[in-house]
């Protein structure tokens, strides 16, 4: 697939836009949220030996606003600072070495809320939309062999052969972005799921549980040669929230 | 329910959005364009110079590719060809320990060696110098000298000497660096004798300073760093930093972690002025240790610029970076890690300077005078 990120920005921007510009006869709604996310980075790792993947947890809170359309839909845009981490572990041998990648994501999502059930004050909508992203800051660190720290001491291996110890060594850095390498852009959809309760009049909780699946990978298709699967994100979250109705005519 | 309808749809879109997956394989190559499209990969992910080589390894590859595309795999010709090419591809690359051998049947005499290339029209340069017969001259009788030949390198034994000269200055010199090996091996023609004999002294003896060899010695074992230089420490001697390759990108790597030596067992921190001896061809392991050495107190380092390959070499496996191979066509030697000195600077592809610099005199050496042992006996 060869997604273009820029046409996909400019979509989303005058789609935010465009739901500013709605009318305002309908209701409004303000809120917070925050959760937690776990992420898995999906690239070909096959090259490296015993190395695994793993996922990562973050944090993420928001702000949105909620456009309620009719009674069984709503809109809902915001803009939410999401972590999306992931690891690289060392296996057998290396094990005790790691790498752990923390990437901070800004991210303005365009969902579509459909009413599909509803029992007293409580009801849950289906949460479809697009999101597009931008990777602000990435912090790597983790354990690293040192290969001019070891220790020449009496280990041996199954042959009875005297080893040498390689020390782990810790490091922690914040990581560089490449124009050329790194793509800070990142668009895909979500789907989910949102539990809602409505409190009163002008205050409204959730439980939003969705899954933002990244269409761009983190890096550009900066090598000639086409022989890796670039790392894309793939984010669940479940986060809490607030509501604020406004229910005033803007 | 039409809701959950679209809901659904939406999820299925997702889910079958497979992207497709290239076999990351290393299996044998059957057409140049393979080998190259694997050369270049791996160079692209392995090679750990990418953020200070001035080599566009991108414009390397809209240059090759359409010329290995059109060697035949088949054809002798092409297959010598193809060594101009990759010599093309890397003679710029600032690795010193850069070195590609062919296990190709046609181009197995073929070597790719671009620090060799660049160096061997300097004037200055020669080639890896046997300095035993001009030295034990200037040693007092009682020197020990141990050959082992369980830990050759290119068919040359491992050669200790040790020795006290004008019976108040240590002397120790090896051709190449495999002491802990040698020392910990069964052989009865292990270094062990000339090593204890050099450390008895240090330990035992009043004098006035220490001589240490590593001209013409082109590295070795890592072990020898703490088993070595330990001896004269009691605490842990940063001598560095390292930097590693942490991910696939040609800039992914980790902070600059410090380098150092451990202190042996038994080691006793050295008080009296310590010189090193090294030349243009001293590399790899042996400059590790003239740094190591100069990050003692009262050093002095005598003799020629040594050769830049300053990135320490390991297997593949322990970062997933550095040397690789192309199944059935080339071994690639390639730094595992960056290094840089106390004060900041990669020497890589420059040589560490020394203190004092004699070059070397071949002629002089060859009636037996060493003018750069002179010059460091006169130091003290």
């Amino acid at each position: 697939m060869n997604y273009s990120c820029n046409s996909q920005i400019r979509l989303l921007f005058v789609s935010f836009l465009t739901f500013l510009c709605l009318p305002a006869f309908c209701q409004y709604s303000v809120g917070l949220s925050s959760g937690y996310a776990i992420n898995r980075s999906d690239q070909n790792i096959s090259d490296r030996s015993f190395t695994s993947l793993q996922n990562g947890a973050a944090t993420s809170i928001g702000f949105f606003i909620n456009y309620k359309v009719n009674e069984n839909v709503d809109l809902q845009t915001g803009i939410e600072k999401t972590g999306k981490k992931f690891t690289i572990k060392r296996t057998g041998i290396y094990s005790g070495v790691f790498t752990i990648f923390s990437n901070s994501y800004l991210q303005i999502p365009i969902t579509t809320k459909l009413n599909i059930f509803r029992r007293r004050d409580f009801f849950l909508q289906l949460d479809i939309g697009i999101f597009v992203g931008y990777w602000v800051k990435a912090k790597v660190k983790g354990k690293i062999p040192n290969v001019y720290d070891s220790m020449n001491d009496t280990l041996t291996n199954n042959s009875g052969q005297r080893i040498q110890n390689i020390q782990l060594t810790s490091y922690s850095t914040n990581h560089r972005f490449s124009k050329r390498i790194d793509n800070r852009l990142e668009a895909g959809c979500l789907a989910g799921a949102t539990i809602n309760y409505q409190l009163n009049g002008d205050y409204l909780f959730y439980f939003a549980f969705d899954y933002y699946h990244a269409l761009s990978s983190q890096q550009k298709k900066y090598a000639g040669s086409q022989s890796r699967l670039l790392p894309h994100n793939q984010t669940l979250v479940g986060s809490v929230g607030c509501l604020l109705l406004l229910n005033k005519k803007l | 329910m039409k809701s959950i309808g679209y809901f659904i749809i939406v999820i299925g879109f997702m889910c079958s959005c497979r992207r497709e997956v290239y076999e990351l394989t290393q299996a044998k190559p059957s057409s140049f364009s393979q080998i190259f499209d694997q050369f270049w990969n791996k160079m692209n992910t392995n090679y750990v110079y990418w953020d200070v080589d001035k080599t566009d390894w991108f414009e390397v590859y809209k240059t090759y590719k359409p010329l290995f595309s059109h060697l035949d795999i088949n054809n002798q010709e092409d297959i010598r060809r193809s060594v101009q090419y990759f010599r093309g591809m890397t003679d710029k690359l600032i690795d010193n320990h850069y070195f590609i051998s062919f296990t190709q049947s046609v181009i197995a005499d073929s070597t790719v060696y671009p620090a060799f290339s660049r160096k061997k029209s300097s004037a200055s340069f020669h080639y890896p110098y046997s300095y035993i017969r001009a030295d034990t001259p200037y040693l007092d009788p009682s020197f020990i000298i141990n050959i082992d030949n369980n830990y050759s390198v290119n068919g040359v034994p491992l050669i200790a000497l040790s020795g006290v000269i004008r019976h108040d200055i240590l002397y120790f010199s090896c051709n190449h660096f495999s002491l802990y090996k040698s020392y910990q091996s069964n052989s009865t023609k292990s270094i062990r004798p000339a090593v204890d004999n050099f450390f008895y002294q240090y330990i035992n003896s009043k004098y006035r300073g220490i001589i240490i060899d590593v001209r013409s010695n082109q590295g070795g074992d890592n072990s020898d760093l703490n088993f070595f230089l330990g001896r004269f420490i009691n605490q842990p001697l940063a001598f560095g930093y390292t930097q590693s390759k942490i991910g696939n990108t040609p800039r992914d790597f980790s902070s600059w972690i410090k380098a150092v030596v451990n202190p042996y067992p038994d080691g006793k921190r050295i008080s009296v002025p310590i010189v090193v001896l090294a030349d243009n061809v001293t590399a790899s392991l042996a400059e590790a240790m003239v740094m190591a050495i100069k990050a003692l107190p009262k050093s002095t380092f005598l003799g020629e610029m040594t050769w830049g390959a300053t990135g320490p070499v390991t297997s593949e496996q322990v970062f997933n970076a550095g040397s690789f191979q192309i199944s059935g066509f080339m071994n690639v030697q390639t730094s595992s890690c960056k290094f840089k000195y106390l004060d900041g600077i990669i020497y890589e592809d420059i040589g560490f300077n020394p203190d004092i610099l004699i070059p070397s005199n071949l002629n002089e050496l060859s009636n037996g005078i060493d003018l750069q042992l002179e010059r460091a006996i006169n130091q003290f």
